[in-house]
């Protein structure tokens, strides 16, 4: 049914951004799922998405002289881990199963996320989180043509639903972003969002670069953020599909404990 | 990838607030740092003027007198003061003209015929900001210092500033000190080539440095001294408890340290812990020291709050601890925390994070435990810096722990490292700290909520002060009943 509506919004896509790059006197804006869709095939992102079941990145990340290495599994359908390995300060992970979100550190110690901060972490961790899937967001629109990076791009807005227990208005903020795709190309090639949490708040933007073919799929291998007044560069060095085992998306010890203890707390 | 979730991840661990009293001290000594002491502070100002001092690892071996061409200069000159125009927390740059300060220190870069002149320059720049952990690095400190900075070994003492005399305040059982029957309350005229007596003269000259920021910048110099590579000897002169002279040769012995290599542009730091159960009044109470906020003292602190589980109280001596990665501090702050608490916030131009206490519900067996919810004793004076002190005042602020001994060096705020094009390292503040009830400690400090300043009539009879006074607060916490 998904790859269904998903090959129906790809010929929708298509038909969009053709009108688009008419480049009547009256330029026709595309929908924003048209744009979407348009990247996910020039990357062939929906046929990966649809074939496979899991993805591991491998890379490296730099921030504030520090060097670190990057390993990230996803797996269907909203399962993720990451593990930092930042050398002197030690290794941090972050992941989620779809319901529950998590942080540990060796240096910070663990936590359940709560709220908008693991609500957000949810949205980005479905799988198939790049294709905007209708049922994650209450509204996406294309504001128009705007420079970024000094490419002329669509710049799209979405706003995630809200949440069961979130406040619509405190965290609408949070649950707004806007995406750069590069017109002439289709790619993403930046984003804008806002973080707002129990952990801290303040803008996070993004840059998209130096795609690549990564087993048949083109990924942005270049990724570089902004926030908190630091410029944090990964590189993605080795992606690889469909080789996650349960155990790679495991959560630490403590935190399995502490989802027990949840668990355990919820059913009192 | 979720870059949002792991730009939080990446933030925390960035909250390297830190002084590096045996790097800062030999580059100062050496003429190797830019910033000299004076120079860090305004005429009148009260803000600390400590800098973190650190080397590049793998930094251009670069002499400080050789020749520079004027685009290379400005081109070093240009990136320092953008770095700090876009990444600087406050956009007013604490009241100084950050333009106004290009245009008039830019032709004075670019007339800089050395490496060392060119980071007077940019030292200057960094200085009129007032505020601590701004820092050139050179880039040939590593090679100059290499063998300087071995701290493994040690002449077994620590010392402090108090009325114009360096004390010694501690003395390590089984270091050469002790075996040479040094005590607690001599005081110390010099530790080899460091003669204490003219390093006061030459700080003193320097109007502006208060009275915490010249005893650390005292102690910091003094460790320089105390601590190098095993098997070195260093002549000590000592005035003892009757002020008779003493003249003593004492050889570094092995410290009880655990080397730790942090990162590129960071030196290696020699890291000390220890921790105890001690009697007091028919209490029992769990005593922590740690010389900074780093990996390898996370198992250790873990393992020793595990045993202080069932005890009447905890007291961590925070003195001497000079910070580190200041994200540590939540994990430290959860062993004392049922529920997630905020010790502050750190605020960056644009953002905000906030330093939570991760409550620490889970032990290392996996067994599900309880925060530690009996009193904590926190104990800081002048060389409790940074991360110490966004522990203790957030601590405080959150009424878990009551906080004494003296005043603390409130130099607090987060700072990163950038690599110039000269080679040399920019070390720049990007955050400021907020405890939660809003109160700013970078110049303040940490005040005590018991004063117990260190007499030395008290050390020469063996008393530590401020630890006894910690350790009877929780042993009789109410004295009137």
């Amino acid at each position: 049914m998904r790859t269904l509506r998903t090959f129906g919004l790809t010929l929708l896509a298509a038909l969009s951004t053709s009108l688009a790059f008419a480049q009547t006197p009256a330029e026709v804006v595309p929908e924003a799922h048209a744009v979407v869709e348009r990247f996910a095939t020039v990357t062939k992102l929906t046929e990966n998405l649809s074939k496979t079941n899991s993805r591991r990145e491998r890379g490296s990340v730099k921030f504030g002289g520090i060097e670190g290495k990057i390993d990230s599994w996803s797996a269907k359908p909203d399962r993720q881990k990451v593990t930092l390995d930042l050398g002197g300060l030690g290794k941090m992970v972050s992941g989620c199963d779809g319901e529950a979100a998590w942080i540990s550190g060796d240096l910070t110690g663990s936590r359940l996320l709560s709220g908008m901060d693991s609500y957000s972490a949810r949205l980005e961790s479905a799988y198939a989180s790049a294709l905007k899937s209708g049922e994650v967001y209450e509204s996406m629109k294309n504001l128009g043509r705007e420079t970024f990076e000094g490419k002329e791009c669509w710049k799209l807005e979405f706003v995630a639903k809200v949440a069961e227990g979130l406040d619509p208005l405190k965290t609408l903020k949070a649950r707004t972003s806007q995406e750069f795709y590069e017109i002439s190309s289709g790619l993403l090639i930046g984003s804008n969002a806002t973080m707002d949490g129990e952990m801290g708040s303040g803008p996070l933007s993004t840059v998209y670069s130096d795609y690549k073919d990564f087993g048949g799929v083109l990924l942005a291998a270049t990724k570089t953020s902004s926030a908190q007044g630091v410029k944090m560069v990964y590189v993605t060095d080795a992606v690889e599909f469909d080789t996650a085992k349960p155990e790679d998306l495991a959560p630490p010890l403590e935190i399995q404990k502490m989802l027990e203890a949840a668990a355990a707390k919820k059913t009192e | 990838m979720r870059l949002r979730s792991l730009a939080v991840l990446l933030c925390a661990p960035l909250a390297l607030a830190c002084q590096q009293p045996h790097v800062c001290t030999a580059a100062c000594e050496q003429g190797l740092v830019s910033s000299a002491p004076e120079a860090h502070a305004r005429e009148g100002e009260t803000t600390p003027p400590l800098e973190l001092e650190a080397r590049p690892a793998q930094a251009l071996a670069a002499p400080a007198k050789q020749a520079l061409d004027s685009v290379a200069a400005l081109a070093a000159f240009d990136q320092a003061w953008q770095e700090i125009h876009d990444s600087h927390f406050d956009p007013t740059f604490n009241g100084v003209d950050w333009d106004a300060l290009k245009l008039e220190l830019r032709p004075k870069a670019e007339q800089a015929k050395t490496r060392d002149e060119l980071r007077a320059v940019i030292g200057e720049m960094l200085a009129r900001l007032g505020q601590s952990h701004f820092a050139v690095i050179p880039s040939d400190a590593l090679p100059a210092m290499a063998g300087a900075h071995d701290e493994s070994g040690g002449l077994g003492f620590d010392v402090r500033l108090r009325d114009g005399r360096l004390f010694v305040v501690s003395l390590e059982a089984d270091g050469a000190a002790a075996a040479a029957g040094v005590q607690s309350g001599w005081s110390v005229r010099r530790i080899g080539d460091f003669d204490v007596e003219a390093a006061l003269v030459k700080a003193q000259a320097a109007a502006s440095l208060g009275a915490r920021q010249l005893a650390f910048r005292l102690w910091a110099v003094a460790h320089g001294s105390i601590n190098g590579p095993v098997g070195g000897h260093a002549a000590v002169s000592f005035l003892d408890g009757e002020d008779h002279p003493v003249e003593l040769t004492l050889e570094r012995k092995k410290r009880n340290v655990t080397a730790h290599e942090f990162g590129p542009t960071l030196p290696t730091f020699y890291l000390e812990f220890a921790s105890s159960i001690v009697e007091r009044a028919g209490k029992k109470i769990g005593t922590l020291r740690f010389s900074n906020w780093f990996l390898p003292v996370v198992k250790p602190i873990d393992d020793a709050m595990e045993t202080f589980r069932q005890l009447d109280g905890v007291v961590l001596d925070l003195r001497g601890n000079t910070g580190g990665a200041a994200a540590m501090t939540m994990r430290v702050a959860g062993h004392f925390f049922a529920e997630s608490k905020a010790l502050g916030v750190m605020s960056t131009r644009d953002s905000k994070l906030n330093i939570l206490a991760f409550p620490r519900t889970v032990n290392a067996a996996g067994e599900m435990v309880t925060p530690f919810a009996g009193p904590l004793a926190i104990v800081v004076d002048e060389t409790t810096g940074s991360a110490s002190e966004v522990f203790a005042g957030g601590m405080q602020a959150l009424g878990r722990a009551r906080v004494f001994g003296e005043t603390s060096a409130g130099a607090v705020l987060p700072a990163v490292t950038t690599v110039l094009s000269n080679g040399d390292t920019l070390l720049h503040a990007l955050g400021d700290f907020e405890t939660s009830t809003g109160v700013r400690l970078e110049g303040r400090g940490v005040v005590p909520d018991v004063v117990v300043p260190l007499e030395r009539a008290r050390l020469l009879a063996g008393h530590d002060a401020p630890l006894e006074a910690a350790l009877d607060w929780i042993a009789n916490p109410n004295p009137n009943h």
